[in-house]
């Protein structure tokens, strides 16, 4: 099992984003951190923008063009392993399953605020009824 | 309440630009007269901007670094271990047992412990010595080329690529991934890039490389330690190719690294020492085994690790906080004319005591038998038969963690 459509990634991974900016503690930080993140997911296609500085998050055609300034692809089910918190990102850098473009020093500042989301975002997926994702991650 | 910063800084990279005799007539000072100090943070180009965090305390003497290493449950390991204010998102990556403490470290360090006991390295002594034979023998039939290109980077690279059961080839990419990644602060190595880019890069590159040697030693086990570790189990658990990767990370850097320094920075000393080289020369045997030990505390590879206080406590009657980062400088502790009189005397007839693989507990250098091993074949040879060996100026590595020599010329 995995994501059924591009609609399924945005409600449970799109979710997420929408989770860190209205959360009290880590909204002010992402904001402060200011970025704008655009990933592409295969399996299913699907695109979502996150700007963090004025914390919005787009998905598929609603995305803008304007470039971000961070660019990640991967597969979706490697998204979901890592708001799991199941994903390696330098092995999975080295293993081409995830593809990153834009400053690493402004990324590896975003990093640590997605820690303290891993839980509630498999929080998310159990309210959603959604264990087999959980399971998928193994 | 903030803490002043002490006027002797020793937290700029142009601090650490100044040659070793400089920098350590600053670091007497402390030794005498503040052997813990509070630090501004340390500069670096592998800091996160507008988050160098808080300052640091540096213990510059051999009993300080001595009481921080043996109290591993005062002195934490798993919160940060480089001076730099390095993201743990790539420390954790890079370091593998090194930023871990007790149990974990324990269990992680015991799977690799036993192909680095003194009796596996007896074994390997032989193989060790031949290298160094052949590696003398193309010394001499150079006559002339970079030291370092010609004999210390090759013993430490080629022991360890066998250790670790990598080829020719991969062993290469890995040892110079091994030698960027430490490079971290030297200009011409970062060509204008950001340090933590540059991190990242290597470490992508040798999580590539352990990738592939996992799946390749599951599919062909041998005789080495990655075929070792693709079986191993910690709490029943078989360790992942993460796990194997960070300690290829780990000791690809510790192999290569720190070995090789100490033979540039021993042959170096040799031939400022004359006396010293003759000394050594009149009984080989009989000097050799000190000599090697001088030779660690002369080059101190390692010039600095941190760890991080998990309680209040007191350090030289200084009062540490819980939290507070605490800075080993070996580069200092191996010049504490308190245990080493007249320190800057290249002396192989000391008496070994120095701190140049750890001051003891729990992160006492793993490979130290190695490297010993490494130093007496390499040196018994250097010593016997190149006794016209000359070398010329070095050019040092920029940086606040390893006392590095990228190039030396030397001539037969």
């Amino acid at each position: 099992m995995g994501f059924s459509d591009a609609q399924d990634v945005y409600d449970c991974i799109g979710a997420i984003f929408s989770e860190a900016i209205a959360d009290p503690e880590i909204g002010p930080k992402t904001k402060e951190a200011g970025l704008t993140i655009r990933f592409d997911f295969k399996e299913p296609d699907s695109v979502i923008y996150v700007d963090f500085a004025n914390g919005e998050v787009f998905f598929g055609d609603g995305v803008p063009d304007r470039e971000p300034a961070i660019k990640m692809g991967m597969k979706a089910d490697d998204a979901n392993k890592f708001w799991l918190g199941k994903l390696n990102l330098v092995m999975a850098m080295a293993k081409g399953q995830v593809r990153a473009k834009g400053s690493v020093p402004e990324m590896l500042k975003m990093l640590p605020l997605a820690k303290p989301l891993y839980e509630r975002y498999e929080a998310q997926l159990r309210a959603k009824g959604r264990d087999d994702l959980i399971q998928a991650a193994g | 309440m903030t803490r002043p910063f002490d006027e002797i800084d020793v937290s700029t990279m142009a601090f650490w630009e100044l040659s070793a005799e400089e920098r350590d007539a600053r670091l007497a000072v402390l030794r005498e007269k503040r052997p813990v100090s509070w630090q501004r943070p340390a500069e670096g180009m592998a800091s996160l901007p507008g988050n160098a965090g808080g300052g640091y305390w540096a213990v510059v003497s051999h009993a300080g670094v001595m009481a921080v290493s043996r109290d591993p449950e005062t002195y934490c390991s798993s919160q940060g271990y480089m001076i730099e204010d390095i993201p743990l998102e790539l420390l954790e990556p890079a370091g593998s047992f090194l930023g871990m403490d007790h149990p974990r470290h324990t269990q992680l360090r015991r799977l690799v412990s036993l192909a680095f006991s003194p009796r596996r390295v007896r074994a390997l002594e032989e193989r060790i010595q031949a290298r160094a034979t052949r590696l003398v023998d193309e010394l001499l039939d150079q006559g002339e080329g970079d030291f370092v290109q010609t004999v210390s980077k090759p013993l430490p690279s080629l022991t360890f690529g066998e250790m670790m059961g990598v080829q020719e080839g991969g062993r290469e990419r890995l040892t110079q991934l091994a030698d960027d990644m430490v490079a971290y602060n030297d200009p011409d190595v970062l060509q204008g890039r950001d340090g933590l880019t540059h991190i990242l890069e290597t470490l992508v590159g040798i999580y590539g490389e352990a990738a592939a040697l996992c799946e390749l030693r599951r599919a062909q086990p041998g005789e080495d330690i990655l075929s070792g570790l693709v079986t191993a189990e910690v709490d029943g658990e078989r360790l992942t190719d993460e796990d194997i990767a960070a300690f290829l990370v780990l000791l690809s850097v510790a192999a290569n690294d720190t070995t090789r320094q100490s033979i540039s920075h021993g042959m170096r000393a040799l031939c400022v020492f004359p006396d010293q080289r003759h000394l050594l020369a009149s009984d080989v045997e009989r000097y050799l085994p000190d000599a090697v030990e001088e030779i660690v505390r002369w080059a101190t590879p390692v010039m600095t690790f941190r760890r991080t206080a998990t309680r209040d406590a007191e350090l030289a009657g200084v009062p540490i906080s819980q939290g507070d980062k605490v800075v080993m400088l070996y580069v200092s502790a191996n010049r504490d004319e308190s245990v080493f009189p007249d320190p800057w005397r290249f002396d192989i007839t000391r008496e070994p005591q120095h701190v140049g693989f750890g001051g003891g507990g729990p992160h006492f250098c793993l490979g130290a038998s190695l490297a010993r091993s490494m130093l007496r074949s390499i040196f018994r040879e250097l010593i016997t038969r190149a006794p016209t060996l000359e070398l010329g100026e070095p050019t040092f590595l920029v940086g606040n963690f390893i006392n590095g020599i990228k190039s030396m010329p030397y001539r037969v």
